[in-house]
């Protein structure tokens, strides 16, 4: 296409030309070049330009149909009273719950003094209890625990902000002299959490999940932290000083990009997947390296690093917007995930080791919806006893 | 984008919702008081959006009744966790994938809601203000040839140019909408490209 070919149109010549339209409608990088440079070089048709985009703009209507005012005032209304009625009914199952463990507390308590329970399982309790909340462990020796999910923010100076989902403050730490101070953060299963570090990267932080890292990162030539179990992170770039992460069996090294890991030590396959621009992996054991770029996976079996793939890779980042979305993957890969996710113990049988599944589940969703829906669309059936739920193959549909 | 708006998508909240509330006036609360539960931003949302997605959804090929359910149970479950908004950065996207999901999950858990016949993909072309830019003649003329050009492309096509063109989506986030690639929606464009110039 010649500019000079358009310098006699008119604003009507223009809003009817097919490449002016695909620029419009389209605004593919051909189009959008062509287009500025051409109203850059001949100002003087700026005006026929613009009109005829105008004119294509109130000709092409999306919206035919719409709800009147009444519509949506009482369409609101319905909506914010069912919000209240939920928010109200939620209040009530923590109350009756509470009852609950007040029984069984009494329960135990009399049980014990019967002398029946083990001490081994009993102290396991008292554990599993306080693994129940959002810890930030300060390298000075202080603790706080937090029993919602949390966001942590740090300033450049090391300053710590944590606030909650709904923005409000929780607790607010000024930085100690020791720079160089290692802070860790625990996330147990159930819980989720997010940390904006010193140097501007973001990391989401999944269930079942242990980050240590400094206050401030003080090194010149990298900026380092160690995790255990899964994250996504958006690294700010700094091509002076690369991000490097350490995980138990692998090291990822990157300049400034946006990728997952999931290194939980007791799953089978860990992996690291890209979502913008390129990693290098590293394994200790083997000595083995390889570079991973955007829409790629490397996965890491048994400590070896296996050949690098193609992936959809929202399929292994949904977790953080509280989407679970997953292409023919092992449903008992799913169940480990969903166990971590709500905290809750999933078993299954032999039978459904070679289930596979596609699809997406809502995470917000309480635990047992999320199972029935899994029953709904594959061939398998649970049962609730106290202690787990257990997963079997069900041919009767 | 301005401090305030950096800070917004710093929390994890979608830009243009926080153009929205700028343009609400709720720039004057703290960032960090935003709450979706606020009655008021929740009608605001709806006011912005709610005419978009039905008229998407009734493009779909969905009827009135089902779209009003349907786009109730994506802002009630909104609602109920505004964490779902955490890096998502267009508030508008995010509805109309939410209204796409529900829509599907209404289809499964009732099959007698199963579209057989999917309408064309529609665009409307009107008229009605342009005689304040154009002569009538002419403008009949615009409207016809534009029409035709409409009518050569594809349902895929049109969809594609209403996502992008009036709802100014990025190929990624159409990619995600029609389940394609975004590759692959570049190709659907190509196509269409090259039949327009036919």
């Amino acid at each position: 296409m010649k500019f000079s070919h358009y310098l006699t149109y008119t604003a009507a010549d223009f809003s009817t030309d097919p490449f002016f339209l695909e620029w419009r409608w389209f605004q593919t990088e051909e189009t959008c070049l062509f287009w500025t440079s051409f109203l850059a070089q001949h100002p003087e048709k700026s005006e026929e330009v613009l009109l005829a985009v105008k004119i294509v703009e109130m000709l092409v209507e999306g919206n035919e149909v719409s709800f009147s005012p009444q519509d949506k005032e009482s369409a609101v209304k319905k909506l914010t009273s069912r919000v209240y009625i939920h928010k109200k009914r939620k209040k009530i199952t923590v109350y009756s719950l509470s009852t609950v463990v007040v029984f069984f507390l009494f329960f135990l308590l009399t049980y014990k003094n019967t002398g029946v329970i083990n001490s081994e399982s009993d102290k396991k309790n008292f554990a599993d209890i306080s693994e129940k909340e959002v810890q930030l462990i300060f390298s000075a020796g202080g603790k706080v625990s937090f029993k919602e999910d949390i966001q942590i923010k740090y300033d450049t100076t090391g300053n710590i902000v944590v606030q909650n989902e709904l923005g409000e403050m929780l607790e607010k730490h000024e930085s100690d002299e020791t720079h160089i101070a290692l802070n860790r953060l625990i996330v147990p299963k159930g819980k989720r959490s997010s940390l904006l570090l010193a140097d501007g990267s973001k990391i989401w932080v999944n269930s079942g999940t242990t980050v240590e890292f400094p206050s401030v990162f003080e090194n010149r030539d990298e900026r380092k932290i160690k995790i255990e179990g899964e994250i996504y992170i958006e690294v700010e770039k700094d091509t002076q000083r690369p991000f490097l992460i350490s995980t138990p069996d692998f090291e990822v090294a990157v300049l400034g990009t946006k990728f997952n890991i999931s290194a939980y030590p007791e799953d089978p396959v860990q992996h690291v997947t890209v979502a913008e621009g390129m990693v290098s992996v590293v394994s200790e054991a083997k000595k083995q390296r390889n570079v991973v770029a955007q829409n790629q996976q490397l996965q890491i079996i048994d400590k070896m690093q296996s050949g690098v793939t193609h992936v959809d890779v929202y399929n292994f980042t949904s977790w953080k917007d509280g989407i679970l979305r997953f292409e023919s993957e092992p449903l008992k890969n799913i169940l480990t995930r969903l166990s971590r996710y709500y905290d809750i113990n999933l078993a299954y049988g032999d039978d459904i080791e070679s289930i596979r599944c596609s699809g997406k589940l809502y995470l917000f969703d309480e635990w047992k919806m999320v199972l029935d829906n899994i029953t709904k669309v594959s061939p398998v059936a649970y049962s609730e006893n106290e202690d787990e739920i257990i997963f079997r193959y069900n041919t009767i549909k | 984008m301005d401090k305030y708006s950096l800070t917004y998508t710093a929390m994890g909240y979608p830009a243009d919702l926080f153009l929205k509330c700028k343009l609400y006036g709720q720039e004057k609360k703290s960032v960090e008081n935003l709450r979706l539960s606020d009655k008021n931003l929740i009608q605001f949302i709806y006011d912005e959006y709610a005419n978009d997605l039905l008229s998407y959804g009734l493009k779909m090929g969905y009827q009135k009744e089902v779209l009003e359910d349907a786009i109730h149970d994506v802002f009630y479950k909104l609602c109920l966790s505004p964490k779902m908004l955490n890096n998502v950065s267009e508030l508008k996207f995010y509805l109309f994938r939410a209204l796409k999901n529900q829509l599907l999950n209404i289809n499964k858990s009732t099959s007698k809601f199963v579209i057989t016949d999917i309408p064309e993909f529609k665009l409307s072309v009107k008229a009605d203000s342009l005689h304040l830019l154009i002569e009538a003649e002419e403008q009949v003329r615009i409207k016809e040839k534009i029409n035709k050009l409409l009518q050569v492309l594809s349902d895929k096509q049109r969809e594609i140019i209403y996502l992008r063109f009036i709802h100014e989506m990025s190929y990624d986030e159409i990619g995600e909408l029609l389940a394609m690639t975004s590759a692959s929606v570049r190709n659907v464009v190509y196509k269409a490209i090259s039949k327009i110039r036919k």
